[in-house]
């Protein structure tokens, strides 16, 4: 293949879109020209350089926008059950035919009733909202036995001072797949953080969420509890161990400005400035022990 | 429940059931949007319109293909609309930046990495800006492909199938996209 064909392949090898003799060609290629070598250097790095402009939706847009939508489809559907709710899935019957067909309609629905109630089983259950089928076995009579969890949704409401709500709410923020359920628990919580099982947590959140957006929001919720001892270790571990820069930022600054016990913390920071990389983190560190006349680093 | 059933339920108007469909692809369809529209305020609009879309016409879905490649197949001629709409105003009017160089789309955006290093942050406001520029310059549909191949990670077959065309018409888009991409970012690539 010539270079020309070559760098034409070249755009698209970086997305492994290639198939495996093109590749197989490209790979050929480039261990003999180090022109197109370069070519796919420039090339890789662009790719790195792209991917850095990469964007999250933040949890608070996407609650936004879940929030939005149900209002709207509630709206549509409250329209919609104006009308009688076998419309919605009938077609419109042509106006000369209406007169018609109503009676024919009529009798149809009659005969399906009576029809219904004779040979439908009364005894079948109805349809869960989710089931989990755990085991399938024959039995005696020809016939196959099931065993299965079975999980229906039900509504709750009231205020979060109730208790029921606000232990739902504290299960919401353990909620192990959806990141914005728990964003939204911790904020309709947050007011109530003076209660030892909402600080609890807030702390579990903040030490272990694997969502960014879940943990700064955990922490916001306990900054006016920062002098509490639990929350005051919590937050040393997370600025030693945190891997997001972000809420590393925010928990100095929150042990800084509500710092009692000068010695522990500036232990605390001297750990931070062995292990942290970010340089505006350290700045923060370094100005904070200068300002408690302690040494940069533990020796 | 799993997927079909749930699609069934929610097209005779169970609607926990469209709210669990809503909920499983979602992310997903923020982040499309957020990225190519680059705009939270457009982003959210496109979430709004495409969601109401599959509510009114999902007792039109028929299996034919799955889900997520109609539903995606709503999203990105959403999207497209939004973005032809803009050339033809001649406009982005989403790529803003402010005095401080960074831009207003980082508010409703989770920061990807330790982006509290302020050098590192004025590099990487930088790039963006010229990303931003770089795919100002894309026609919607170049735009749409890379997106899709390079921040979604969908293979070209399945974005063929998402804009109703073939996959060797979005490798072409792609090569496109790709190649003056890479000219506009000039040194940084």
């Amino acid at each position: 293949m010539s270079c020309d064909e070559i760098r034409a392949l070249l755009v698209l090898y970086p997305y492994g879109e290639l198939s495996f003799d093109e590749e197989e060609s490209v790979d050929a290629h480039l261990r003999s020209c180090p022109a197109c070598e370069k070519e796919r250097t420039v090339l890789a790095a662009f790719h790195s350089a792209a991917g850095d402009a990469v964007l999250t939706p933040s949890l608070e847009l996407l609650s936004a926008c879940r929030q939005d939508l149900r209002k709207q489809v509630t709206v549509i559907a409250g329209a919609a059950d104006a009308q009688p709710f076998w419309r919605k899935w009938l077609p419109p019957i042509p106006a000369p035919l209406a007169w018609v067909a109503r009676p024919a309609m009529a009798m149809a629905i009659f005969a399906a009733g009576f029809l219904g109630a004779r040979f439908v089983p009364m005894s079948a259950p109805s349809a869960p909202a989710a089931r989990n089928v755990r085991f399938i076995e024959p039995s005696n009579d020809g016939r196959v036995r099931i065993v299965y969890d079975e999980v229906s949704q039900k509504e709750i409401a009231g205020r979060v001072d109730d208790r029921g709500i606000r232990e739902m709410l504290l299960a919401a923020t353990r909620d192990p797949d959806d990141a914005a359920l728990r964003v939204d628990s911790v904020e309709f919580l947050k007011n109530r953080a003076e209660r030892e099982e909402v600080r609890h947590a807030f702390v579990r959140a903040l030490e272990g969420d694997p969502n960014e957006g879940v943990r700064l929001k955990a922490l916001e919720a306990l900054k006016p509890y920062a002098r509490q001892p639990d929350v005051r270790t919590a937050l040393t571990k997370v600025l030693i161990a945190d891997q997001s820069a972000n809420v590393r930022t925010q928990t100095i600054d929150l042990l800084v400005n509500t710092r009692r016990d000068e010695s522990d913390l500036a232990g605390v920071l001297q750990e931070m400035m062995r292990r942290e990389q970010n340089s505006y983190i350290r700045q923060r560190g370094q100005t904070a022990l200068r300002a408690m006349n302690a040494s940069l680093e533990t020796f | 429940m799993d997927e079909a059933s749930l699609i069934r339920a929610a097209q005779q108007g169970d609607q926990d059931a469209f709210a669990s469909l809503v909920q499983s692809y979602d992310q997903n369809v923020l982040r499309i949007a957020i990225n190519l529209l680059r705009s939270p305020e457009e982003a959210k609009d496109v979430y709004q319109e495409a969601f109401l879309r599959v509510y009114r016409n999902l007792h039109t879905f028929r299996f034919d293909c799955s889900f997520p490649t109609w539903l995606y197949r709503i999203v990105t001629n959403i999207c497209l609309d939004h973005l032809r709409k803009r050339k033809v105003r001649k406009e982005e009017p989403s790529v803003v930046e402010s005095s401080g160089g960074e831009f207003n789309v980082l508010e409703a955006v989770e920061e990807q990495r330790a982006d509290n290093d302020p050098q590192r942050r004025l590099l990487t406001g930088e790039l963006r800006s010229r990303i931003e520029r770089a795919l100002s310059g894309l026609t919607p549909r170049e735009r749409m492909v890379f997106e899709m191949r390079h921040y979604q990670g969908l293979r070209l077959r399945a974005i063929g199938e998402s804009l109703g065309t073939t996959e060797e018409a979005a490798k072409n888009c792609l090569f496109r996209a790709t190649q003056k991409m890479r000219t506009a970012l000039g040194d940084y690539a």
